[in-house]
């Protein structure tokens, strides 16, 4: 008895106090965290609709018996008013899964994508969140005129999806990274619909290419309903 | 027992990684720049620190047969301490970091040192312990993140070394952190091996 008694009480008890400390830690973290993915979410949207205003936030599209869910927004353009949309995707990269927001134009052309979650291997496929630096390590401790503006720039990774056509297959070229000062690089990869992969992680690159490509069908069906409805909404006025 | 001598064991004669030869996995994985090994030495070493801290003080209770299972709930109870606390307050470095942070739980140093020492030590020998590992642990992930980040991603500190010249790839991938360990090893064993003759 003493034997199965004791351990048994031993590590109940350990156990008792470790959940206490968590659920106290837990209580205080919790808040901060659920702020912090709401603001990235809010941050992400601004980021891939870039100059128009959201109007109508979390709506669902069943297709398929699966929702669909994306957020529309507005942008006056001369006389007329366009609309974007934006909407969550993901697949499963090299580990875990890869989330990221997409706004696209009518016209299927990227406004922007912003990875909100990933696991990748730090170094490689986590660069996809990196942020390119125009400073360089001597320009930075030594003050050197080559120094930077030290102006924060976009991730170059999820920078190049824009201007891209989701209605054509998106090509992968192995140019090295991307900077948006590279002119003729930016106009190549414009042109053929690519993106640049990282380097030494092709396999985010396609996960993030293939996350978008799966809600291309669902998407096209999305902006010819909701044009429709925009349609017969100006007959009626 | 002598307490500088603890830390200094912890870095020379008895480092975790170079002498005792565990905690590889971290090691290899988050060592591709400075400001990722830096961070991963203060999760790890916060949690050997308290493991050991607190696997001291339990050592009379714990009967020996069931303290694997007791020492992993410690274990697993700061890392997932340390790993809210980095979500809440410093999500660029659980970002960076990834799955990395939860593995600490199966870090091999600090089941290792709460096994080989916390057990059968003093509270404040195990904590000084935790401290010299830690160090130990730390220093050679930055001298390994040093070279892997210049060689592999021509950058230190996250800042660019000579704009426009390509970085060698296999520097920053596994391979890349076997080579700068072996080397280290033969750097340390030829120091060592110098010390005797």
């Amino acid at each position: 008895m003493q034997t199965i008694l004791k351990p048994t009480l031993i590590i109940a008890l350990i156990a008792f106090a470790a959940s206490m400390a968590l659920s106290h830690i837990n209580k205080v973290t919790l808040q901060r965290i659920k702020e912090r993915e709401l603001q990235k979410k809010e941050e992400a949207l601004k980021i891939v609709l870039p100059g128009y205003t959201i109007v109508e936030k979390d709506k669902v599209l069943q297709v398929e018996g699966k929702d669909f869910r994306y957020s529309r927004a507005e942008k006056q353009v001369d006389k007329d008013v366009v609309s974007a949309y934006a909407f969550e995707t993901e697949k499963a990269g090299y580990s875990g899964l890869i989330k990221s927001v997409i706004g696209v134009d009518e016209n299927m052309k990227i406004l922007g994508m912003a990875i909100i979650q990933q696991s990748e291997t730090p170094g490689l496929g986590a660069r996809s969140v990196e942020i390119a630096s125009k400073e360089t390590f001597f320009g930075h401790f030594f003050g050197s005129s080559a120094a930077g503006t030290g102006e924060v720039l976009a991730p170059w990774f999820q920078e190049q999806f824009k201007g891209l056509d989701l209605s054509r297959k998106i090509g992968i070229m192995k140019k090295g990274e991307w900077r948006s000062e590279n002119e003729a690089l930016k106009k190549e990869l414009l042109e053929s619909n690519s993106v640049s992969a990282i380097t030494g992680a092709t396999i985010t690159t396609k996960a993030v290419r293939d996350s978008l490509e799966i809600k291309t069908e669902i998407l096209k069906k999305l902006i010819q309903m909701e044009t429709e409805k925009r349609k017969e909404d100006k007959k009626k006025k | 027992m002598n307490l500088l001598r603890l830390i200094t064991d912890g870095i020379w004669k008895k480092n975790p990684i170079l002498v005792i030869g565990i905690g590889m996995c971290p090691t290899l994985a988050v060592s591709t720049s400075i400001s990722n090994a830096l961070w991963m030495t203060l999760a790890a070493t916060f949690v050997l620190i308290m493991s050991n801290i607190l696997v001291s003080m339990i050592k009379g209770i714990v009967p020996s047969h069931i303290r694997i299972p007791i020492f992993i709930t410690i274990i697993a109870t700061f890392v997932i301490v340390v790993e809210l606390t980095l979500k809440a307050f410093q999500p660029d470095v659980d970002k960076a970091l990834g799955i990395f942070i939860p593995l600490i739980v199966v870090n091999c140093i600090i089941l290792g040192r709460a096994e080989d020492f916390a057990s059968k030590n003093s509270v404040l020998y195990s904590a000084i312990d935790g401290i010299g590992m830690g160090l130990g642990f730390g220093l050679t992930l930055t001298v390994l993140a040093f070279f892997r980040e210049i060689l592999g991603a021509n950058k230190l500190l996250g800042y660019t070394l000579i704009p426009g010249m390509e970085p060698s790839l296999v520097m920053i991938m596994a391979p890349g952190a076997f080579f700068t360990l072996a080397f280290m090893l033969w750097g340390m064993n030829a120091i060592k091996s110098r010390g005797k003759r």
